[in-house]
């Protein structure tokens, strides 16, 4: 009885999970008659594999997610760069200020960024910013967590390599770059793809920034989509599935990163 | 090079982009609450007004009212990935295949997901209707997206299925942390199914559980894209605090209202990350 209650949970939590992404797979391979078939058919009865070019041609699909992979690449880049630099005096030296400074970013951590929205849109309107990928990428491109992810990691990483470094007359900057990143590859990596993920997913700063088609992000496009060709969904469906393949590749490549940094958050370890 | 200098040099760069993106605009932030804005004249000091009128403006009320309605999500998700939690614990060898499962909504993005959403709780076409007519649970479509409150619990319903493996993974972390001994020494003494879960499970998991229903709380509080997703032209009345900040500083282009409001915002998330941040420490 117990079993059968477990697996009876458990199968139905499988189609619930999965049944929308079945049913988005099936309706992109649909004919424009057979969207609206009633009652509605789960294997579509000629796969229309051009639904797929069909995106491409009728609307800047190439050019949405183009510019998705260009902000996450720099998001990551800053993110990852500007972090791994400001945690290392925070983890590895003594200097005035700093208990300021790390109180500083601990407070932030307070501050969502869905709070300065408003003033935001102003700054980057008086940079001219607005309407532009560096617009999009720059507001966010370092924030206390990542910060203090990568210093908490440092810290692990045994203060003899320091003492040892110094007296072999190794200067901080060869230190840093020789020695404690290629040691924190692991956090480096976390870090990156958590950034990647949230930049490549970020629907609402980008819809705030973005007029033209030309700087357009993929959700900000796909969301314009979904309105505009509700009768054409099998397109849209077509859209979202190539627009969820970069996703499940950094699932595949980072798994165990991704789920290190994500859980991170939430247990105390 | 100085020793001073290098600090300044490792610092600086992610410095300058904190203070001129984070500090700069959360001092603005709360200055412009305090501001009436207008484009052909400078801003002008109103004191509390904007928060005065925000307290008696139907739809902040009504947004709040949403947004304290979205916060039934904690309840649900944190049941549910406990729940599957267990079952991936329990799982064994096909736990892997489970766990990728899982997590495919994790990493959907949510503008996907709501094109999804859209198209399954379509009120004529929308394959969750059909099924319920197909079945005769009801005889006439239901407007799933576009009567209020249904497009809320639909939301809801969104936000749960992408949160659930998020939540599971971190309960499934706790749950492994838990000694075996524990465990064991409870089953010797006879606790098995719902009181070995009641019993043992749960008091270990307690500060998991706190932790991520606060989590959880604060994303609720914070929600849009699920809602502009599936419903960006509602009215006001249905609106949850984000998207009514949106509506208010980027369609109507009111700023100050719009700044009061965000600030209104910050007080209860800070209420809600000050209790998170005891829990780290107390723990």
């Amino acid at each position: 009885m117990r079993r059968a209650i477990r697996w009876a949970f458990m199968a139905s939590l499988i189609v619930v999970l999965t049944g929308p992404f079945v049913w988005m797979v099936s309706t992109s391979l649909k004919g424009t008659e057979e969207i609206f078939a009633v009652p509605p058919t789960l294997i579509p009865a000629d796969p229309q594999w051009t639904n797929f070019s069909e995106v491409w041609r009728q609307i800047p699909f190439g050019t949405y997610a183009l510019n998705s992979l260009i902000v996450a690449c720099a998001a990551v880049a800053l993110m990852v760069g500007l972090s791994a630099a400001a945690a290392f005096p925070l983890a590895r030296m003594q200097f005035r200020g700093r208990s300021i400074i790390m109180g500083a970013l601990l407070a932030s951590l307070l501050i969502p960024e869905q709070v300065l929205l408003v003033p935001l849109y102003g700054l980057v309107m008086q940079l001219g910013l607005l309407n532009t990928l560096p617009g999009i990428v720059l507001p966010f491109a370092v924030n206390a967590f990542g910060i203090l992810y990568l210093r908490q990691y440092y810290m692990t990483i045994p203060r003899e390599l320091d003492d040892a470094a110094a007296i072999d007359g190794c200067s901080p900057w060869r230190y840093w770059w020789t020695i404690l990143l290629p040691l924190s590859k692991p956090a480096l990596g976390s870090l990156a793809v958590l950034t990647f993920v949230s930049s490549w997913n970020s629907l609402l700063w980008p819809l705030i920034v973005v007029r033209d088609a030309s700087v357009t992000t993929l959700p900000v496009g796909l969301t314009g989509l979904s309105t505009a060709f509700s009768a054409n969904f099998r397109l849209v469906a077509a859209g979202a599935v190539l627009s969820l393949l970069p996703a499940i590749l950094v699932y595949v490549v980072g798994q165990k990163a991704l789920i290190e940094g994500l859980t991170r958050g939430g247990v105390k370890g | 090079m100085s020793r001073r200098s290098t600090i300044v040099m490792f610092l600086a760069p992610a410095g300058i982009f904190l203070i001129l993106f984070t500090a700069v605009p959360f001092l603005e932030v709360i200055r412009m609450s305090f501001e009436r804005h207008s484009f052909v004249r400078e801003p002008a000091w109103v004191g509390l007004e904007h928060y005065l009128r925000l307290l008696d403006d139907p739809s902040a009320l009504a947004a709040l009212g949403n947004s304290l309605i979205y916060l039934l999500v904690t309840p649900v998700v944190i049941l549910l990935s406990l729940g599957l939690a267990l079952l991936l614990r329990s799982a064994g060898r096909s736990s892997a295949t489970l766990r990728l499962i899982t997590f495919l909504p994790v990493l959907t993005p949510m503008v996907v997901a709501g094109i999804i959403w859209r198209w399954v709780f379509q009120e004529d076409v929308g394959l969750f209707n059909a099924m319920l007519l197909a079945s005769g649970a009801v005889s006439t479509p239901v407007p799933w997206l576009t009567s209020y409150p249904l497009n809320l619990a639909t939301a809801m319903s969104l936000t749960v299925w992408k949160g659930l493996g998020y939540y599971g993974l971190i309960f499934l972390a706790g749950l492994t942390a838990i000694p075996k001994e524990v465990e064991e020494s409870a089953e010797l003494e006879g606790a098995v199914g719902w009181m070995k879960f009641w019993h043992v499970i749960l008091p270990m998991m307690r500060p998991t559980v706190i932790v991520a229903s606060i989590i959880s709380g604060i994303a609720a509080l914070k929600v849009f894209d699920e809602l502009y997703v599936l419903s960006p032209h509602a009215p006001a009345a249905q609106k949850t605090i984000m998207p009514l900040i949106y509506q208010m500083a980027f369609v109507d282009l009111r700023y100050g209202p719009a700044a009061a409001l965000s600030v209104m915002l910050f007080l209860g998330l800070l209420a809600l990350s000050v209790l998170q941040m005891r829990m780290w420490r107390d723990e």
